[in-house]
């Protein structure tokens, strides 16, 4: 774990980071969907796949540049892939 | 003020300076779509305003300015953080520069930014020829051999990446230059390309032309050092050395080999030369440079001579070898016909697969020069797959006058 505890520090000290937790893998997942009214509650990840979402940090940065800067230096990246996206601004502003 | 001549008017400055308008407020908002509305909705208040008030002193202005004016107050509306600060950069940009010529670096931003690597590798020379020259979905897809709806598809995800994913707008630097040049330099060319396949239709004109130009000026002189830009320069010098010796006195197409040398522009070719020799003085091999040295060979035949045939061989063989595109492999199977014989440049073309030049006009010319050659006697049906898709009518009348065939 050294080395997301050195990437988390790294960021924290850049200032960047707004928050981010790491998730518990799919088979401690449980799936709630309504359809029609009723309630279905699954156990298990809402698709079987091979590679999942494993955690999430929010970042505040000037770009997707400086986004994927931070990305590439994600134990992540090395084993898996790291995914950015825009967060959705608020339509009130 | 007629109607008609505020349409005509319009239609002016629409044909001449769409392209620079979509990229000067795009360039700020960084929102395609909402500068294309911003545009029709300009365009639509000038139909309304210019009979009553007359056609103002430069519609082009007048048009700017209205277009920023409905751009700023969409992106008002709009919430988004980036957006607001592109209004305000658009009212300021309007209080402090009203001249045609301003922002050279906004457009090279949005260039550059069109070429980012989060956009999809075949949507970043068609979104550049769209954002910031103004070309249709369809314009592009048939300069692009591929079919306008699945363009605008690919463009249309395009924009949406440009305005959404976080793109950076920054003036091009060393660090993240050499990636995106080539796609950058592509769009130019292309743009250049489709300006003189226009030559003689109304559509967009010598414009488009012109501001291939300007571009490739700007990014030659942001990067002096590197050979791609100047190889491009090279490369439409030499074909705008021509345009003069394109037409004869009743406007009819004359082909390169019986174009009058005297024609030419001295100074465009010597220009070229200097450009070309000093880009290839860096020993970096490029697309440009030789593309730039395949038209030099071309511009030092002289008149009712044939070719350097082993020279354009060995630079076509190297352009196929490193990008092998279909109007190189094509250029490839020509120069190999004027050196090996036409049933070997016969096969060549045969080699391409067929499903890239279905609609690919300068395939069918070729091959129908080297079927004629070959003493064919059946090359009707080629010769009407080469008209059909022909869109320059002074080339049409040229094809069908040389092969006796009226369409």
């Amino acid at each position: 774990m050294g080395a997301w505890r050195d990437y988390i520090g790294s960021m924290m000290q850049a200032g960047v980071m707004l928050n981010g937790d790491g998730l518990q893998p799919p088979a401690t997942a449980t799936t709630v969907k309504v359809r029609g009214g009723a309630r279905k509650v699954q156990d298990g990840p809402y698709c079987e796949a091979k590679e999942y979402l494993g955690g999430y940090v929010t970042l505040e940065v000037d770009d997707l540049d400086a986004a994927i800067k931070w990305a590439e230096q994600s134990p992540a990246a090395l084993s898996g892939s790291v995914e950015i996206r825009p967060v959705m601004m608020n339509a009130t502003g | 003020m007629t109607e008609e001549g505020v349409h005509k008017a319009a239609e002016l400055a629409a044909r001449q300076s769409y392209g620079r308008f979509l990229s000067l407020i795009t360039a700020r908002t960084r929102d395609v779509p909402a500068a294309e509305n911003a545009l029709a909705e300009a365009f639509a208040r000038a139909l309304e305003a210019w009979p009553k008030s007359g056609i103002p002193y430069s519609p082009e202005a007048w048009l700017l300015t209205t277009a920023r004016r409905v751009a700023g107050q969409d992106a008002r509306r709009s919430a988004t953080r980036a957006n607001a600060a592109g209004s305000i950069e658009i009212l300021y940009d309007e209080m402090e520069a009203r001249s045609m010529s301003e922002f050279p670096d906004e457009r090279l931003k949005l260039l550059f930014a069109c070429a980012h690597p989060a956009i999809d590798p075949a949507a970043r020379t068609p979104l550049m020829l769209q954002c910031v020259l103004g070309l249709t979905a369809d314009a592009i897809g048939r300069a692009f051999l591929t079919p306008g709806p699945t363009m605008g598809q690919r463009l249309v995800r395009a924009k949406t990446r440009l305005r959404d994913a976080g793109i950076p707008f920054r003036t091009p630097d060393p660090s993240n230059m050499p990636d995106r040049l080539e796609d950058v330099l592509a769009a130019i060319y292309a743009a250049f390309g489709t300006g003189w396949d226009m030559i003689d239709g109304v559509e967009t004109g010598a414009g488009l032309t012109q501001e291939a130009l300007y571009l490739g000026r700007l990014v030659m002189n942001m990067l002096p050092d590197q050979p791609e830009p100047r190889g491009l320069k090279a490369l439409m010098l030499y074909c705008e050395a021509r345009r003069g010796a394109q037409r004869s006195s009743t406007c009819a197409y004359v082909a390169l080999g019986d174009q009058d040398r005297n024609l030419w522009s001295a100074k465009l070719v010597i220009e070229a030369e200097t450009h070309l020799s000093r880009a290839t003085s860096a020993g970096l091999f490029g697309r440009f440079q030789t593309e730039a040295a395949i038209q030099s060979v071309h511009m030092q035949t002289a008149q009712g001579e044939p070719p350097n045939a082993p020279a354009l061989v060995a630079l076509y063989d190297l352009l196929v070898e490193r990008r092998p595109s279909i109007g190189a492999l094509v250029g490839r199977a020509l120069a190999h016909a004027s050196h090996h014989g036409s049933s070997v440049g016969l096969r060549l073309l045969g080699e391409i697969p067929a499903e890239h030049v279905a609609t690919y006009q300068p395939f069918w010319a070729a091959k129908l020069h080297l079927l004629q050659q070959v003493g064919d006697v059946d090359v009707n049906e080629c010769l009407k797959t080469a008209l059909a898709l022909i869109t320059a009518v002074a080339a049409r009348i040229y094809l069908s006058t040389k092969y006796g065939t009226s369409s």
